[in-house]
C-alpha cells in the first residue's frame, strides 16, 4: 500500500490542488474549452477562443471586460458584466464526479486587484428554489494561473447544474479598466481508484478522555452504492493504538474511531484510513490531557 | 350603529347561540373589515339583551384601523388581516359583556394593534371568571394570542380589560366543550395568517430542505423502549429539527470548564422517536454552583429566508433560545436545551459533577451527569480592545413615550439590554445626534438630556472605548440641496460651501458640550457605507473634512481595501469594515504609522443573512479577532426587527439577532452566545500573553521556562488559525478544538500563576 500524508489545508474547499491528485489517476470530462468560446452568452463582455495564453496546451477562453460605469444595464450603470455557459443533456448531471476543476488567470490594466476580482456562480436545481452555488475568486493574482477545484458535494443539486456564470461586479474597479481573464481545463474530475479523498480527522486536537476520533473523506474511485470496507487506525509512533473497519459507499463520509479503551496519553499521534485497494492516508491529531481528569473531584453534598 | 343593524346583528349572534356555535366577536371600526363569521364590535358597541354583546360603557373607548398590505414597492411590515387590521383601546378598566347560555367556556383573545406609536408600549390585565393574564406589548405588529377559562351561571359572560395605561383588543371568541372543533378550526385560520402569512401569500413560499441530517445510529432497546434520543454535540454546531445523532454523541455526559465568573454553555439535545408531552429539563446544583445559576432555555427554530431580502424562500433554522417551562416534543424533531452555567466570582476551583434532568410525560425520566471544572484563573480584559454593537437605543422611544408606563418601560429595557451586553462581553454601542439643520441664529436643536441620559447608562455599565456617534448629515445636505440623496449615498450631488461650514460648527457644538460635560470621546460618523462612485467619494472627502476641522477622530464604514476610497484617506481615523481586511500586517503597520484604528463589523456573523454561523461567530470574536490585528469588533446590531418580532418573514427585510420577551427582557440567539464565547477565548489568550510577558520579565529561570513552553503552544494555536477575511462557515476548526485549544492555554495560565 502507498503512503500519502494529507494536509487538509492542502486540500481545502476552493485551494490549490495538492500533490496527490497527480498521484491518484483521474477521469475527466471536458464541458468547455477554446473551441467552445461561442457557446458562452455574453452580457457587457466578450468570450473568445486564445491561443496566445494557455495552461494545459489547447486553446483557452478569454474572457474580456472593459469597465463601464456609464453604460450597460440603465437601471445598474455600474453592473455586473458576466458571461454565461447553459450545461445541456448529460453535462448537467455532475453527481457520478468528484470535483468541477479549471484555471484561471487574470491580466489587467490595474495595478492590483481588488478583493473581490470576480465570482464564479453554478445555478443548479429549479430556479428560485436552490440558491447557486457561489465562489468568491479572491486568491487570484494578477497575471498568475489559479488552479480551482470545487467538491461536487458542495452544491445541493448536483444532479441538475444548468449554468455556469463567471461575473464581475464594477464597483469593485475604475472606470476604463480593462480586465481579461484565461479560462483554461474546464473539467469535471473523478478518480478511478478507489481513494479517501479530503481524509481529515475533525478535529486537530482532543482530550485524553475522548471516545472517539471522528475522521471525515470523500470515499471516491467507485460505483455509487457498492459497498467497500474502509479502515481506521489511530496511530503513535508507528504502533496501532485502536482501529476499526466500517462498510461505507461512494461519497462524503463522516467515521468515527472509537477509543474509549484506548487510555490515550497526551502527544501527538496519526489517523490512518485506508479503503480496500486504495492508498493509506494519514492525519495528524494531538492528544491533550483532559480538564476532567487532572483535579480531585468533588462530590455534591 | 343604527338601531337596525343593531337588530340584525342581535338576530344573528341569537341565531349562533341558538346553534351552539363558537361566539365570535371582531373589535374595529364602522368601516374596517370584519372576519367572515364574526360579529363587528366597535368602541360604540354597548351590551344589551337584545345586542347580545356589547361593553358595558363605551366611555373612554377608541377603535382605530390601520390596514396593511404588501406592496412590493414599499412593502408594509405585516401582513393584516381583518382581525389585526382593527383594534379597540382604552385608558380605563372596560368590561365586555356576551350574552351566554350557563355553563363552562374556554375564550381565545387576541391583542395588538397595527398602527400604535412605536414608542407605546402597552400594559394591562384580561380577566375572565376567576383568570387573569397580564399582556405587554411594545408599539405595533405584535399580536399576543390568549387562553381563558370562565363559567357563567347567570347573567352575561365577562371579560374584563384592566390597563396598567393602555388596553388593546382585537378579538374574542368563546365557546363551550361542545363546540370546541369549530372554534378551533377558526383560531387555526386566524393564527396561520396573523403570525405566519396569508395563505395566498404563504402559496407563494416554498420550504428549503434542511442540511443532510445523517443516518440513525444504532439504538440501544432501552433508547427504544424509552421512546427518546438524548444526546449533545458542541454548541456551536447547529442541530436543525431533522438531525440525527451520531453514535458517539449518544448519553452524553455533559462537561465543561471555566473560571469564576465567567458564563459557559452546556446543551443536550433529544430526538424523539415518538410523540411526548410537558418535557421539562431541571438541574442540580454543580458542587458550590448553586442551580439558580443555570439558565435553562430551548432552542426555538425559526423560519428564515436565505438572505435579508429574498422573498418566497424560508427554511427551518435554530435560533432563538427560549425560556420555556414545558414543551410538546415532536417524533422525529430535536429538541435542544441549552443550559448556561454562570460561575459565581468566589467559586473554589475544583472538578463539580452534579446532572441534568428530562421528564416528560409518559416516559421515563433521563438523567445526565455533568462535570464542571472551575478554574483558579481571573481573566483579564484587554483595554487596548473594544467589543461593542450597533443599537436602536430604547431611550428615544423613552423620550418620545407620552405616559409614564411607556418610558418607565423604555428606561428599564435600555438598562437590561445594557446588563445583557456587559454579561456578553460588549460594553460599547454606537450611538447617535439627530437634529434638524442648524436655525437661522446657528442654533442645533439637540436633546442633550437625552445624550446625557445614554451617557449614564452608558458609565453605569462601565462601558469604554470611544463612542462612535452618528451625525445627521442629511438634514444638512436637505437644507442646502432641498432634496434627499438616497441609500449608500446613491445620487448625491456637490452641496454648497455652506454645508460644510455647517457640518464643522455641528461637530464644534456637539464636541463643546462633550467636553463641557466631560462625556467619553466622540467618534463622529458622518454617513454610513458611502458607495464607491465618485460622488459618492468626493461628498465624503467634504464631510470628513468639514468634521475634522473641529478637531475631532472620524469614523467610516467603508472597506479600506476598495482604492476607490484613497481620496478619503488623509481624512480617516477609523476605518469599519466587515472583513478582516486588509491582512494583519497592513493594519499593524498603517496603525503604527498613522494612528488610524481598523474596526470590523462582522455582520456575516450576525444573522443578517443567515442565522446559523455559530462557529463563525465565535471564531469572528476570539481567535480570529487575536489574528487579525483589528482594534475592534462592532456587528450590526444588538436586535433587528420588522412587523412581528417572531416571525422572520413578513417585512420588507428579515428579522435577525437577539430577541425580546413581551416584558422587553433580552432573549439571545445562539450567535450572540457564541460571541460571548469567543469574547472568553480572546480573554484567556490576553491572559496568558500578559503573564509570558511578566514572567520574561520576572527574571527568574523557571518562569521564563515556563513562557517559553506557553509561548511555544500559543504559537501552535496561532499557526493553526486558518486565516480568512470573513469566518463564517467552511475551513475552521472542529467545534471541539475550540475547547481543547482554550484549555491548552488556561493550563498555562495555571502553571504560570503558580
Amino acid at each position: 500500500m502507498k503512503l500519502v500524508f494529507v494536509s487538509s489545508l492542502l486540500l481545502a474547499f476552493g485551494g490549490v490542488f495538492a500533490a496527490l491528485a497527480d498521484e491518484l489517476k483521474m477521469e475527466r470530462r471536458v464541458l468547455s474549452d477554446g473551441a467552445a468560446a461561442k457557446a458562452w452568452s455574453q452580457s457587457e463582455a466578450t468570450m473568445e477562443s486564445s491561443t496566445d495564453v494557455v495552461k494545459t496546451g489547447g486553446p483557452s477562453l478569454h474572457w474580456r471586460v472593459t469597465v463601464d460605469h456609464h453604460a450597460g444595464e440603465p437601471k445598474y450603470p455600474i453592473g455586473w458584466p458576466r458571461v454565461s455557459l447553459a450545461l445541456k443533456g448529460g453535462a448537467r448531471d455532475w453527481s457520478a464526479w468528484d470535483y468541477f476543476h479549471f484555471w484561471i488567470r487574470m491580466s489587467t490594466s490595474r495595478k492590483e486587484l481588488p478583493r473581490v476580482p470576480a465570482v464564479l456562480n453554478i445555478l443548479q436545481g429549479t430556479a428560485g428554489k436552490t440558491a447557486p452555488f457561489m465562489l468568491i475568486l479572491s486568491d487570484l493574482k494578477k497575471d498568475r494561473w489559479l488552479e480551482v477545484r470545487i467538491p461536487v458535494a458542495k452544491l445541493a443539486v448536483a444532479k441538475d447544474v444548468h449554468m455556469l456564470q463567471f461575473n464581475i461586479a464594477e464597483d469593485q474597479y475604475h472606470h476604463q479598466d480593462t480586465l481579461d481573464f484565461y479560462i483554461d481545463d474546464f473539467a469535471l474530475l473523478r478518480h478511478a481508484t478507489p481513494a479517501l479523498v479530503d481524509f481529515t480527522a475533525v478535529n486537530a486536537v482532543m482530550f485524553s478522555d475522548a471516545r472517539s476520533v471522528p475522521a471525515s473523506f470523500m470515499l471516491s474511485g467507485i460505483p455509487a452504492g457498492e459497498p467497500r470496507r474502509v479502515t481506521l487506525e489511530l496511530r503513535q509512533a508507528g504502533a496501532v493504538i485502536a482501529a476499526g473497519d466500517y462498510t461505507t459507499v461512494r461519497g462524503t463520509q463522516r467515521l468515527a474511531l472509537d477509543v474509549s479503551k484506548a487510555a490515550l496519553k497526551p502527544g501527538d499521534y496519526d489517523l490512518a484510513g485506508s479503503v480496500e485497494g486504495g492508498v493509506v492516508v494519514l492525519s495528524r491529531v494531538r492528544v491533550v490531557a483532559s480538564p476532567w481528569q487532572q483535579a480531585r473531584i468533588k462530590k455534591i453534598p | 350603529m343604527t338601531s337596525f343593524r343593531a337588530f340584525i346583528l342581535a338576530v344573528l349572534h341569537s341565531a349562533c347561540v341558538a346553534r351552539g356555535a363558537p361566539l365570535l366577536f371582531d373589535m374595529g371600526t364602522d368601516e374596517s373589515a370584519v372576519w367572515e363569521g364574526f360579529t363587528r364590535i366597535t368602541a360604540a358597541s354597548v351590551y344589551s339583551e337584545a345586542a347580545g354583546a356589547g361593553w358595558a360603557a363605551k366611555d373612554g373607548l377608541k377603535a382605530s384601523a390601520k390596514a396593511l398590505i404588501r406592496d412590493d414597492v414599499e412593502p408594509a411590515e405585516i401582513f393584516t388581516n381583518p382581525i389585526t387590521e382593527d383594534v379597540i383601546t382604552g385608558e380605563h378598566e372596560s368590561r365586555f359583556l356576551i350574552k351566554a347560555a350557563p355553563g363552562d367556556y374556554e375564550l381565545h383573545i387576541v391583542c395588538g394593534s397595527s398602527d400604535a406609536r412605536r414608542e407605546q408600549f402597552h400594559d394591562f390585565t384580561v380577566s375572565a371568571g376567576a383568570e387573569t393574564r397580564r399582556v405587554q406589548i411594545e408599539g405595533p405588529f405584535q399580536f399576543v394570542p390568549l387562553r381563558l377559562k370562565a363559567h357563567v351561571s347567570e347573567g352575561p359572560l365577562e371579560v374584563r380589560f384592566t390597563p396598567k395605561n393602555k388596553f388593546l383588543v382585537n378579538a374574542i371568541i368563546a365557546w363551550r366543550a361542545e363546540d370546541a372543533a369549530a372554534a378551533t378550526k377558526v383560531i387555526e385560520s386566524v393564527a396561520d395568517w396573523t403570525w405566519k402569512m396569508p395563505p395566498a401569500e404563504w402559496a407563494k413560499w416554498h420550504e428549503d430542505p434542511q442540511p443532510p441530517a445523517g443516518g440513525m445510529p444504532p439504538l440501544t432497546s432501552a433508547d427504544k423502549e424509552r421512546g427518546l434520543v438524548v444526546y449533545s454535540r458542541p454548541y456551536v454546531e447547529c442541530i436543525y429539527p431533522g438531525t440525527k445523532p451520531r453514535a458517539e454523541e449518544l448519553n452524553p455526559e455533559l462537561r465543561a470548564f471555566a473560571t469564576p465568573g465567567e458564563y459557559e454553555p452546556l446543551n443536550f439535545a433529544v430526538h424523539p422517536l415518538r410523540d411526548f408531552s410537558n418535557a421539562r429539563v431541571s438541574v442540580s446544583d454543580l458542587g458550590p454552583i448553586p442551580a439558580k445559576n443555570i439558565d435553562i432555555r430551548h432552542v426555538r427554530y425559526m423560519r428564515a429566508m436565505p438572505n435579508y431580502t429574498e422573498k418566497y424562500r424560508w427554511s427551518w433554522v435554530p435560533d432563538v433560545l427560549e425560556p420555556f417551562t414545558a414543551l410538546p416534543l415532536k417524533t422525529g424533531q430535536n429538541e435542544r436545551f441549552w443550559l448556561t452555567v454562570h460561575v459565581p466570582e468566589n467559586t473554589p476551583a475544583g472538578i463539580y459533577t452534579g446532572s441534568v434532568t428530562l421528564t416528560c410525560d409518559g416516559a421515563e425520566a433521563v438523567t445526565l451527569p455533568v462535570k464542571f471544572r472551575v478554574l483558579p484563573i481571573k481573566l483579564r480584559e484587554n483595554p487596548e480592545k473594544i467589543f461593542g454593537i450597533y443599537y436602536v437605543h430604547p431611550l428615544d422611544r423613552a423620550f418620545q413615550a407620552r405616559d409614564e408606563v411607556s418610558r418607565a418601560y423604555f428606561r428599564r429595557k435600555a438598562d437590561l439590554e445594557h446588563a445583557d451586553m456587559t454579561a456578553h462581553g460588549t460594553r460599547n454601542v454606537m450611538l447617535n445626534i439627530w437634529c434638524r439643520a442648524a436655525d437661522a441664529q446657528g442654533k442645533f436643536p439637540i436633546n442633550w438630556d437625552l445624550v446625557a441620559a445614554k451617557i449614564e447608562l452608558w458609565r453605569k455599565h462601565a462601558f469604554t472605548g470611544p463612542v462612535v456617534m452618528g451625525l445627521s448629515t442629511g438634514e444638512i445636505y436637505f437644507k442646502y440641496m432641498n432634496e434627499r440623496y438616497e441609500s449608500h449615498l446613491n445620487g448625491v450631488k456637490d452641496p454648497p460651501p455652506e454645508f460644510d461650514a455647517e457640518m464643522t460648527a455641528l461637530v464644534k457644538t456637539i464636541e463643546a458640550e462633550r467636553v463641557k460635560r466631560g462625556w467619553p470621546e466622540f467618534l463622529y460618523y458622518p454617513y454610513d457605507e458611502p458607495q464607491t462612485t465618485a460622488a459618492a467619494v468626493r461628498f465624503m472627502v467634504r464631510t470628513l473634512k468639514a468634521c475634522k476641522a473641529a478637531g475631532v477622530r472620524t469614523y467610516v464604514t467603508a472597506d479600506p481595501t476598495h482604492d476607490h476610497y484613497d481620496p478619503m484617506r488623509p481624512f480617516v481615523d477609523v476605518w469599519s469594515t466587515q472583513p478582516f481586511a486588509p491582512d494583519r500586517d497592513t493594519v499593524l503597520a498603517d496603525s503604527k504609522k498613522r494612528g488610524v484604528e481598523y474596526w470590523c463589523y462582522p455582520n456575516h456573523v450576525a444573522g443578517e443573512n443567515n442565522h446559523t454561523p455559530v462557529t463563525g461567530a465565535r471564531m469572528t470574536y476570539g481567535f480570529g479577532f487575536w489574528r487579525s490585528g483589528f482594534r475592534a469588533l462592532n456587528p450590526w446590531i444588538y436586535s433587528y426587527s420588522v412587523g412581528d418580532r417572531f416571525n422572520y418573514l413578513d417585512g420588507r427585510i428579515m428579522d435577525f439577532f437577539n430577541r425580546q420577551q413581551d416584558d422587553g427582557t433580552p432573549m439571545p440567539v445562539a450567535l450572540w452566545e457564541a460571541y460571548r464565547e469567543g469574547y472568553d477565548d480572546y480573554r484567556y489568550i490576553h491572559t496568558l500573553e500578559t503573564l509570558i510577558a511578566e514572567a520574561r520579565k520576572s527574571g527568574k529561570p523557571s518562569a521564563k521556562g515556563l513562557a517559553d513552553t506557553a509561548d511555544q503552544d500559543l504559537k501552535s494555536i496561532w499557526s493553526a488559525i486558518r486565516v480568512q477575511a470573513k469566518y463564517k462557515t467552511d475551513n475552521l476548526w472542529s467545534p471541539q478544538d475550540f475547547d481543547v485549544y482554550r484549555w491548552l492555554i488556561a493550563r498555562h495560565i495555571m502553571m504560570l500563576q503558580e
